[in-house]
């Protein structure tokens, strides 16, 4: 699929109005730009890559049914196809029954005990895929709004402002959402001593 | 710098923290061991966190296959729907209903023919009776057998609410058919027997070109069209037929 270079100067809109016409490149040029977001959402979503698969196919045909439905002046197109892939991910996770089991307590203390005892081998230990399951487990167990805020923001990489458009919140709610997230899997982490109140679990205006 | 505005500084920034970052922000560091700890934590939180987006899978090569052969077999779909919607606009419903029973009338004539080759009827074998079949009427007024346990005709009009349903009544008409005498006029046009003419049947009303074969007497009473009632079973398949006079 090498269609970016035809339609570099075409914005999001453009180039979904000329896919739905049928014209390929313009599809193409698309899916390359929003491919990697949709799938890493959809992967970290479900942690599984033929779901996230699954859901990536079925966004962009949804998308191609579904475009006529966008408006422009309602947000940009990444907004628009990111809201077509959440409703697909809860489609899939409650079909399939997706989720990540919550932490064993245990776990996460040896986890917790390696760091602490052995922090020399701390990228050792991490790189290792039990570990990595483990602070998987971890975002897993987080509340929804919470684990979503985590996974847009520092597995999608998406700013605090692009993240706010994609949950319909405001930015300052995306930031401490995330930090109130990052605080939790300290918690879950290395259990800590501090008083920190738990995070209120209401949705505060937002979608998620 | 307080714990708040430790706390806050921290948090602004995405990429980890270290006390090199700010005069304040390590002489903080210096004297709060809340903070300290807190720090440390934060940053161990966020060195698991690119851990596990490293380890990420990347986005599999079947994919952007698969998107794509989706996208063109959807392109290439409203072609499709276009040429249904012409071909259902050419033949009507009316007409494929007739199409329908045309083709069940040559299929159960076709099986009539080589399963009973002995028997005489006065008429020709029904199979030559299809391919004229033009515009078919469900006629819910067409005289049906007029007995009281003939056929049980299955049709929208409350009037025949009337019909007789008991199986021995389907029975009758059954063991009629089958021996091919047929006293409402239906000639049967398959075997029967109580399994496979058993239960309801509608009587459709077909008109036939008068050209046919054998029809032409029957055309010459009355106009160029020539009507015939058929009985069909449940199955879709039809068991009778009469020429109506
Ligand atoms: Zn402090």
């Amino acid at each position: 699929m090498a269609s970016m270079g035809l339609h570099e100067g075409r914005s999001d809109a453009e180039l979904l109005k000329l896919a739905m016409a049928g014209e390929e490149s313009a599809f193409v040029a698309l899916y390359e730009r929003l491919k990697s977001g949709i799938f890493r959402y959809a992967y970290y979503m479900t942690s599984s890559v033929t779901a996230a698969e699954e859901v990536t196919q079925e966004v962009f045909m949804s998308l191609l049914e579904k475009g006529s439905t966008y408006r422009e002046e309602r947000g940009d197109v990444a907004a628009f196809v990111f809201g077509i892939a959440r409703n697909f991910v809860r489609r899939v996770r409650r079909r399939e029954r997706i989720y990540w089991p919550l932490p064993e307590d245990d776990a996460v203390e040896r986890l917790a005990a390696s760091l602490i005892l052995e922090p020399q081998s701390l990228q050792r230990n991490l790189a290792r895929g039990e570990a990595v399951e483990q602070v998987r487990a971890a975002i897993a167990s987080l509340p929804d709004h919470y684990a979503q805020v985590v996974i847009l923001c520092d597995f999608c990489e998406l700013s605090y402002a692009d993240a706010a458009v994609r949950l319909a919140c405001p930015v300052g709610t995306v930031r401490s959402r995330l930090n109130r997230a990052h605080n939790l899997l300290a918690r879950k982490l290395k259990p800590m001593k501090s008083t920190e109140t738990l995070p209120a679990s209401g949705t505060e205006g937002c979608l998620i | 710098m307080n714990c708040q505005e430790f706390h806050s500084y921290f948090e602004e920034r995405r990429e980890r923290v270290s006390r090199n970052d700010s005069a304040e922000f390590a002489e903080h560091l210096a004297i709060c061991g809340d903070c300290s700890r807190w720090l440390a934590s934060q940053n161990r939180v966020r060195t698991s966190l690119d851990l596990l987006r490293q380890s990420a899978p990347g986005i599999p090569a079947t994919l952007d296959a698969a998107v794509l052969a989706s996208y063109r077999k959807r392109m290439g779909e409203p072609e499709a729907t276009v040429s249904v919607g012409i071909w259902r606009m050419i033949f009507p419903a009316s007409l494929r209903l007739g199409l329908a029973v045309a083709a069940m009338l040559l299929i159960a004539a076709v099986i009539f023919a080589l399963r009973r080759p002995a028997v005489t009827t006065n008429n020709k074998p029904q199979v030559q009776l299809q391919p004229q079949v033009t515009t078919p009427v469900v006629d819910a007024k067409a005289p049906v057998p007029n007995h009281q346990n003939s056929v049980v005709v299955r049709k929208a009009h409350a009037s025949t609410r009337g019909a007789p349903t008991t199986d021995k009544s389907v029975g009758t008409i059954a063991s009629d058919i089958r021996g091919n005498s047929s006293p409402d006029g239906f000639r049967s046009l398959m075997y029967c027997d109580e399994l496979s003419c058993g239960g309801a049947m509608d009587v459709v009303r077909i008109q036939l070109q008068p050209s046919e074969p054998g029809l032409l007497a029957a055309a010459q009473q009355s106009s160029n069209v020539v009507s015939a009632d058929v009985l069909v079973g449940a199955d879709g398949i039809a068991r009778g037929i009469r020429i109506v006079r």
